[in-house]
């Protein structure tokens, strides 16, 4: 790539990158420079026709049928952290390999974000390494699959999916039982019906179309729902259960099955709706979907997580607003349509300069979730597996733990950070602001992250097929190595006087031997200052 | 009594809640730590710490202690198959408690926790039985109807945020991180090392306010070092630490000057400590283990603790592997000799130090396991077994109740997964009671205690 014909917006088209995909490398530079007016939406209608490039449930599979051949000084850390041991459950290394390789790199962010909200754990529940590895691979594919598509059918694949009723105990959910009298024996597991709101759809409380609290007349905030509607709710997901018919290649990608003579027969009276008693299973499944994708917190409750994953964890009412109407129609009469929200929060005004998204009380930008920050560097390197029986990353937890954060690997389903965390102590929270990534990057955290993508920065080239050529023409002109990979990195977020100061000490790196291997440690050592500087780790 | 805590309770929850009480101008370095309306009732003269060690992937309880009484372990026997101890390996471990274990029961330690019989019967050990993750006292009847549970019992990542946090949802602190910050006034910079992690990030660590100060075996968590040629890196810290007008990186480059000083406290406290301070002795592969050599730098950072004048600390290690879906006979005795070498040479280091009164070590883990085995490993459980370790100690000391042994008996959840009969609330209260909380903020550190009657196991005097 040359660094001297860069088109003028050279850095507001890699920005714009690092808002939709999960890194950057000089081919994919190269492509949108060459895109003409309009680039954004261009680039976007070009991703959105790429078919869906990974298949988790065959990728998840292969992994598990080698894992035997391959031991823990095979991943990426080694020995060096902590292993928790245990099942293979191989999904996590699937969905590490294409955030990391795979060309749909829209559909790969959007898919990240998503799985933040519909959360599962790769190791749902007790019900054996085959069978989690089968569900949630197969879960991946679903989110996948859809998130290009509509929200209505999205939440219908996630809620019949058997690792989400694994994972929120509502497989094998039955109706409620009475004894004589009437009064209850048991009750419907409430699990998934209490999530689906807060979590998934609604939220906890009322919200305007633009994301700000819904206030009463003593000013305070609304709830959304009730224990009452929990409970209702709950007997809608009754009578479903595991797939298990044929092998688990077969069955590992179905939808649960359904028992009629488990399914409550009650009314379901919830959020103001009733569904008659008596109604079947899949009818009332159905009908609750519907009543919560048409609420109206739905739009800005999902709209709003979606730009924070994406954009800036502060976005202005009036972003929200723009981007939840969408969700609400997207201009053709249609609700939910992906297309137009991901494409309204990735060309909104507020995400298309520095200056727009810092806005005047500089509130923007987000911080670079860390398992973004490894993805970066993987991607800047045009990483590719050596095997096609085997990732590096996934099971061995050493990504997750300095790092702190891993695909699939949440403390819980409430994601590795709330939408509405703010440090305390902080003039984020002072002045009502909210930094979520801030919950697993703070303090000794900050440290603790930022060796490992150093650690990661040289040691990706020995586990994976890298390849780092055009860095490398670069670096016997430290200056333009640090302007390109700053470009790459950053969107050109470094200063000169930091640029340059880079330049010198790696100036210092010279050939020993009449080898050609201070090329390598200058790029390393560039790449390593860089996503260690506050310009990479906070993104804007 | 009740007024003055009271008060505390009321600006502990303020805290907790979404006013700020620091205010922008604060100075970068100090600010977490800036006297407000939360200073401490407390105030103790004499030091204290709690070592928690977290045995992650779910320890398998039921051959960690065994039933060697003949009908039980009969029972035991049949369901574990080829997985099960051989009687005869048992004869040298027996867990001779006050006043025995009633009903003709007798319970003994796996073989290769030979060394926790010593320390038991000198009095530095107690035995916690079945305690696992419970919202309130749950009955066999409770479980299977769903009745107020805690959320996903049978999930790693769910089970072990609520062993070290016991809540669900939005909280995000953990106990250990709660029970510092009620203690520590917070007035001081060198209170950034009341909470002090070997074992990795976790949920146990993280407070309200208070991040975990993080130390590897080998020092404190830094920026790794790369390349003396370039010496850049003074230059990452600079960049971290330089100031921004932009919220979020003003943020990051406090948090940065909050790990900086926090490095530094560790550095300081580890100056002139001794390298190796637990007993080199013993087989290269036991000795050699992750949790040898967190233990270790917990015992320096002990040693050096003169540094920085705490009366009140809390540590967190971890050892994985525990997850024994198979290998319940080879892989999960070596961890079991893993961890009953490193505890003692710990103890032992630790009573060198002249700290024997003063530290409490424990142990923690997802959850116990399936009692029914396919005779290499076991599955997730729920209630488990755990040990209590130090001179304050009460001599012979067992909490809780062996499980029946029944399959579809009392406290069995299916599978002989235990029902848990104490729960992880009450064995931290009384942790957090010997620590010095009192009881009326216990339930500060254990939000679900309310539900239980006993607030302090019999276990610590």
């Amino acid at each position: 790539m040359d660094l001297v014909a860069l088109p003028a917006d050279a850095a507001a088209r890699i920005r714009f990158l690092h808002q939709a995909t999960c890194g950057v490398s000089v081919e994919d530079a190269e492509a949108i420079f060459a895109l003409k007016n309009n680039w954004r939406n261009r680039w976007l209608n070009q991703q959105f026709a790429m078919p869906k490039s990974f298949n988790h449930f065959q990728t998840a599979l292969r992994f598990r049928n080698n894992i035997e051949n391959f031991s823990d000084e095979d991943y990426l850390g080694g020995t060096e952290y902590y292993h928790p041991g245990g099942a293979n459950i191989l999904t996590v290394m699937s969905v590490w390999k294409s955030m990391i390789e795979a060309p749909d790199q829209l559909r790969q962010r959007v898919t990240a974000a998503l799985l933040e909200i519909f959360v599962i754990n790769q190791q749902a529940a007790s019900i054996g390494a085959g069978n989690n590895t089968a569900y949630s691979s197969a879960y991946v594919d679903r989110i996948e699959t859809h998130a290009f598509g509509n929200f209505r059918e999205l939440l219908e694949s996630v809620s019949t999916s058997p690792i989400m009723g694994a994972f929120l105990t509502y497989a094998g959910n039955e109706k409620a039982e009475y004894d004589e009298e009437g009064n209850e024996i048991r009750v419907p597991d409430e699990n998934y019906a209490r999530e689906i709101m807060q979590l998934f759809t609604i939220g906890l409380h009322e919200l305007k179309l633009d994301g700000t609290l819904k206030l009463n007349e003593n000013g305070d905030p609304v709830e959304t729902y009730s224990q009452n509607d929990v409970v209702n709710l709950a007997r809608v997901f009754t009578g479903w259960d595991y797939p298990r018919k044929g092998s688990q290649q077969e069955y590992g990608v179905q939808d649960m099955v359904f028992f009629p003579q488990r399914h409550s027969p009650e009314s379901k009276q919830f959020l103001g709706h009733v569904i008659p008693p008596n109604t079947d299973g899949v009818t009332s499944l159905k009908q609750a979907l519907d009543v919560l994708f048409n609420h109206p917190n739905t739009a800005p409750f999902i709209c709003k997580q979606l730009i924070q994953r994406l954009v800036t964890s502060n976005p202005t009412p009036n972003y929200v607003a723009a981007v939840a109407s969408k969700f609400e129609d997207n201009g053709a009469g249609v609700r939910g349509d992906m297309q137009a929200v991901i494409r309204q929060i990735l060309t909104h005004g507020e995400a298309r300069s520095r200056a727009q998204t810092l806005k005047a009380d500089l509130s923007g930008g987000k911080l670079r979730e860390p398992m973004l920050r490894l993805t970066a560097i993987a991607r800047l390197y045009r990483a590719r597996a050596r095997s096609a029986d085997f990732y590096p990353l996934g099971k061995h937890p050493a990504s997750a733990q300095a790092l702190a954060q891993a695909p699939l690997l949440s403390p819980s389903v409430f994601n590795f950070f709330r939408p509405g965390f703010a440090p305390t102590g902080s003039g984020i929270r002072e002045n009502d602001y909210v930094a979520p990534e801030f919950q697993i990057a703070k303090g000794m955290a900050i440290p603790a992250g930022i060796s490992f993508t150093v650690f990661a920065a040289g040691s990706l080239l020995n586990y994976l097929q890298c390849n780092l050529a055009d860095f490398y023409e670069l670096a016997d002109q430290p200056g333009a190595l640090c302007a390109m990979l700053s470009l790459l990195l950053t969107a050109d977020g470094i200063e000169a006087v930091d640029l340059d100061r880079m330049a010198d000490a790696i100036s210092n790196i010279t050939q020993i031997n009449n080898q050609n291997t201070y090329r390598r440690w200058r790029t390393i050592a560039v790449i390593r200052l860089i996503t260690s500087h506050p310009a990479f780790l906070i993104q804007n | 009594m009740k007024t003055s805590h009271q008060s505390t309770r009321r600006e502990f929850l303020k805290l907790m809640g979404k006013a700020s009480l620091f205010g922008a101008a604060a100075p970068l370095a100090t600010s977490l730590l800036t006297s407000s309306a939360m200073a401490s009732t407390y105030g103790f003269n004499d030091y204290r710490a709690l070592v928690c060690i977290f045995l992650y992937g779910g320890n398998d309880c039921h051959n960690t202690i065994i039933p060697v009484d003949q009908q039980r372990y009969d029972t035991y026997a049949k369901l574990r198959r080829a997985a099960a101890v051989p009687y005869g390996d048992l004869a040298g471990t027996y867990i001779d408690r006050t006043g025995g274990w009633g009903n003709g029961q007798q319970m003994a330690l796996h073989p290769n926790l030979s060394q926790f019989k010593g320390l038991f019967d000198r009095g530095d050990l107690g035995v916690v039985m079945n305690v696992g993750t419970l919202k309130q006292p749950t009955s066999r009847d409770n479980y299977s109807r769903g009745r107020s549970l805690p959320p996903n019992l049978f999930s790693h990542n769910d089970q072990f945020t609520y062993w070290q946090s016991m809540q669900s949802g939005e909280g995000g602190s953990g106990w250990g991180g709660r029970l510092v910050e009620l203690m520590d006034s917070l007035e001081s910079k060198e209170q950034l090392l009341s909470m002090v992690t070997t074992g990795g990030q976790s949920t146990f660590s993280e407070g309200n306010r208070l991040s975990s100060a993080l130390v590897s075996p080998s020092g404190p968590v830094g920026v790794r070092a790369f390349n003396p040629r370039a010496n850049p890196l003074e230059m990452v810290w600079d960049h971290l630490k330089q100031p921004s007008p932009n919220l979020l990186s003003r943020e990051l480059a406090r948090q940065t000057e909050l790990a900086y000083e926090t490095r530094e406290l560790l550095e300081k406290n580890l100056e002139g400590t001794q390298a190796s301070l637990l007993s080199p002795v013993g087989d290269p592969e036991v000795v050699g283990s992750q949790l040898h050599a967190q233990l270790n730098m917990v015992a320096r950072l002990l040693q050096g603790r003169a540094s920085h004048g705490l009366n009140r600390q809390v540590f967190f290690c971890s050892l994985g592997g525990f997850d024994t879906h198979g290998g319940l006979m080879d892989v999960h005795p070596q961890l079991l000799k893993i961890v009953a070498d490193a505890m003692t040479k710990f103890q032992d280091a630790v009573d060198d130090l002249g700290l024997g009164d003063n530290v409490v070590t424990f142990t923690a883990s997802d959850f116990g396991r399936s009692l029914t085995s396919n005779g290499r490993g076991s599955d997730h459980g729920w209630g488990g077994h755990h040990f209590v370790m130090g001179k304050p100690v009460l001599p012979q000391a067992v909490a809780g109740v062996a499980p029946s042994f029944a399959i579809n008996g009392p406290d069995d959840a299916g599978f002989g997964r235990l029902i848990p009969a104490v729960s992880v609330d009450q064995y931290a209260a009384t942790l957090a009671t010997w620590m010095g909380v009192s009881a009326v903020d216990l339930p500060l550190v254990s939000p679900n205690l309310e539900a239980f009657d006993q607030w302090n196991l019999e276990l610590l005097g």
